[in-house]
């Protein structure tokens, strides 16, 4: 705890040195709370996974692929929320995402409700939103209705806008790999406690 | 236990007046043989029998008793039941009747006026046919016959000369009467419950109910009730009304109604009155009451059946989930409409964006998901194989560039012709799959001459 007093004294925190020791410790401050220690789900190319009971942004040109291959490899229910519907259905089915668990919500001007009431539902491992435009405060309120139903809210975000709600905030783009397959290159742009 | 086969419930001086047709439906969960004598409870000697013998390898007598009576507590309160309601079982209706009615637990006990029940069990005598009787009772009071068992020890070969031939009918129907025909029970062609907020004694003021609490709770009953009929009737709810009828006076709008409409057949209370509270809740914040709430009322209007599957005692979560997707996918689609809240069905046909319906369906068990998937999975191959792939996105009205825009960007892929319906005008495009500056991947077609953006990988 002295030692995350003495960070406030730091006079710029802006230097690299500074930072990285400002990120070593809050890493080790969320070791040492249990509850920061998030249960997280496995993800392509993404080593530190993905946490659950929390917003996660995801950010870059290949941000929409990434949640296709997560969901096809996780085969699990789904909640596609947007304010109008572009998702293509069909694509997603080629990329291996099963239609039968996969829901998709219009949701209009009542996004942030049907945000609520879908994370309220406790029933799906994970909730896809795209550029959700809420103000802090709202977010906040679903972060923590994801807390509590321990759901993984995807944020496809098309700008970065720095935050404290999302728990892991990453850049994704398509990787060419030597053998000929298609991944991605991940980028952390920022995380929260012990992840 | 083995030779109950009835279990006749009677009713006995009730307070409120409650429809013995709409109770009997709910014991149709437990027996397809159910009959209603008399029908609004009130009176002395109105009964439901419930044929339990077929329900005994299911429930025990106790466990059936106990589960019908927790039915009953949605129409009579339980202090209420202690003395308005009396159960017995017996061999046959006239025996479980008169058991019950006379609060003995063998038939030779019961006393010789219990005759009336076998005389007519299913139904109450008129009163002239009940002073006839009753004077034949009379008669072998004085005999010295006072019970049934001292009735069935009379000598059989004698009782036309001295009793005439309709004692011997019943001498017979006291000996057995599992013979005698049940009446058929009709249930009532709709399901609608109300509850009289004056006969229940319930402060009609809804802010006297402390809001939409008070009310809610009225409202929670009326919903086990009709939810018990639509079990009993083995059915779901598709779509149902609420009515809030208002004291009638100059200013009062006179009733206020909602309707529901559930994307999916629903079968728990709780997850409709969360529906019901928030839609209440809405209307009343915009738009209060303007008179007392005399009744409530509840009608369906539409059923669906109701899928008969065993209960999953290893996985009851798997229940709730369906039960909650339900509920989720109702409160949606009950806001924003059926058309917004969706899963998708790939369809064959050449247009991208009519490659693909909007469906709405259940989760299903998880036998159904698996093979679910795999004609998902199934499905995805014969597309992949077919198809190049889609952009994860399309644009519902492709946005129109300028057709030399195609020269200033990257061309991954070689041209995808799509061609067809030519009974429906026809169309033809030629996609492009594009990288542009910005490194994002668009689709592109080409159609006319013109240049059009359809989607974004």
């Amino acid at each position: 705890m002295l030692a995350a007093l003495k960070l406030f004294q730091i006079p710029s925190p802006s230097s690299a040195s500074q930072s990285a020791r400002l990120a070593h410790l809050r890493a080790q401050v969320g070791a040492l709370d249990g509850s920061l220690s998030p249960e997280v789900h496995t993800a392509p190319d993404l080593p530190v996974g993905l946490p659950k009971g929390a917003v996660v942004e995801l950010l870059g040109p290949a941000r929409y692929e990434y949640a296709a291959k997560l969901l096809a490899e996780k085969q699990t229910l789904s909640v596609w929320v947007q304010k109008d519907l572009s998702f293509f259905p069909t694509a997603l089915l080629q990329r291996g995402v099963s239609l039968e668990r996969s829901v998709f919500v219009e949701g209009g001007q009542n996004i942030n409700w049907v945000l609520k009431q879908v994370l309220q539902a406790q029933i799906f491992p994970f909730v896809i939103g795209e550029d959700l435009q809420l103000p802090e405060k709202d977010l906040r309120r679903l972060q923590l209705l994801a807390e509590r139903s321990g759901a993984t809210l995807l944020h496809l975000c098309s700008d970065y806008r720095p935050s404290w709600v999302p728990m892991l905030s990453v850049h994704l783009e398509h990787l060419m790999h030597p053998d000929g397959s298609v991944g991605f290159r991940s980028q952390i742009l920022r995380k929260r406690g012990a992840l | 236990v083995s030779s109950s086969r009835v279990l006749a419930v009677l009713f006995s001086s009730l307070k409120l007046k409650i429809d013995l047709n709409q109770v009997a439906e709910t014991f149709f969960r437990y027996s397809s043989q159910v009959a209603v004598r008399g029908g609004v409870a009130g009176g002395e000697g109105d009964a439901i029998f419930i044929e339990v013998s077929k329900s005994m390898g299911l429930y025990s007598l106790d466990t059936l008793i106990h589960r019908i009576r927790t039915h009953l507590t949605r129409w009579i309160p339980p202090e209420e039941q202690s003395h308005s309601v009396l159960w017995a079982t017996g061999e046959d209706a006239a025996v479980a009747l008169a058991k019950a009615r006379y609060r003995k637990n063998r038939k030779g006990e019961l006393p010789v006026t219990a005759l009336l029940d076998f005389v007519s069990p299913f139904s109450a005598l008129d009163e002239k046919e009940e002073r006839r009787w009753q004077k034949k009772i009379f008669l072998l009071e004085r005999l010295g016959v006072s019970s049934i068992g001292q009735f069935l020890a009379l000598p059989e070969k004698s009782m036309v000369n001295h009793l005439g031939g309709e004692m011997l009918s019943v001498y017979d129907a006291v000996k057995d009467s599992s013979e005698v025909p049940w009446p058929f029970f009709h249930p009532q062609e709709t399901v609608k419950e109300v509850l009289s907020l004056e006969e229940q004694n319930v402060s009609a003021d809804i802010s006297a109910l402390a809001g939409l609490e008070g009310l809610s709770f009225l409202i929670k009953n009326l919903i086990d009730r009709v939810l018990l009929r639509m079990r009993g009737r083995n059915e779901r709810i598709l779509k149902f009304k609420l009515v809030l009828e208002l004291e009638k006076n100059s200013v009062s709008e006179g009733h206020r109604a909602y309707i529901f409409e559930i994307s999916l057949p629903h079968s728990a209370s709780r997850e409709l009155l969360t529906m019901i509270r928030e839609k209440i809740n809405f209307d009343l914040q915009a738009r209060p009451l303007s008179g007392l709430v005399e009744n409530i009322l509840i009608e369906v209007l539409e059923t669906a059946p109701r899928a008969i599957a065993q209960k999953d005692l290893f996985h009851p979560k798997r229940e709730e989930d369906n039960e909650a997707f339900r509920s989720l996918l109702s409160r949606l689609t009950d806001k924003l409409g059926f058309d917004r809240v969706f899963m998708a069905e790939p369809v064959q046909c050449y247009l991208p964006e009519a490659s693909w319906v909007r469906t709405q369906k259940d989760l299903g068990d998880d036998e159904g998901i698996g093979s679910a998937v795999s004609a998902d999975l199934r499905r995805t191959k014969d597309i992949a194989r077919s198809q190049p792939l889609r952009p994860l996105r399309i644009f519902k009205t492709p946005l129109r560039v300028r057709s030399d825009w195609l020269s200033q960007v990257e061309v991954l892929d070689a041209p995808e012709v799509l061609s067809g319906q030519w009974w429906d005008q026809g169309f033809e495009r030629v996609y492009f799959r594009v990288r542009t500056g910005r490194g994002e991947e668009v689709w592109v077609y080409r159609t006319k001459g013109d240049l059009f953006i359809h989607g974004l990988f």
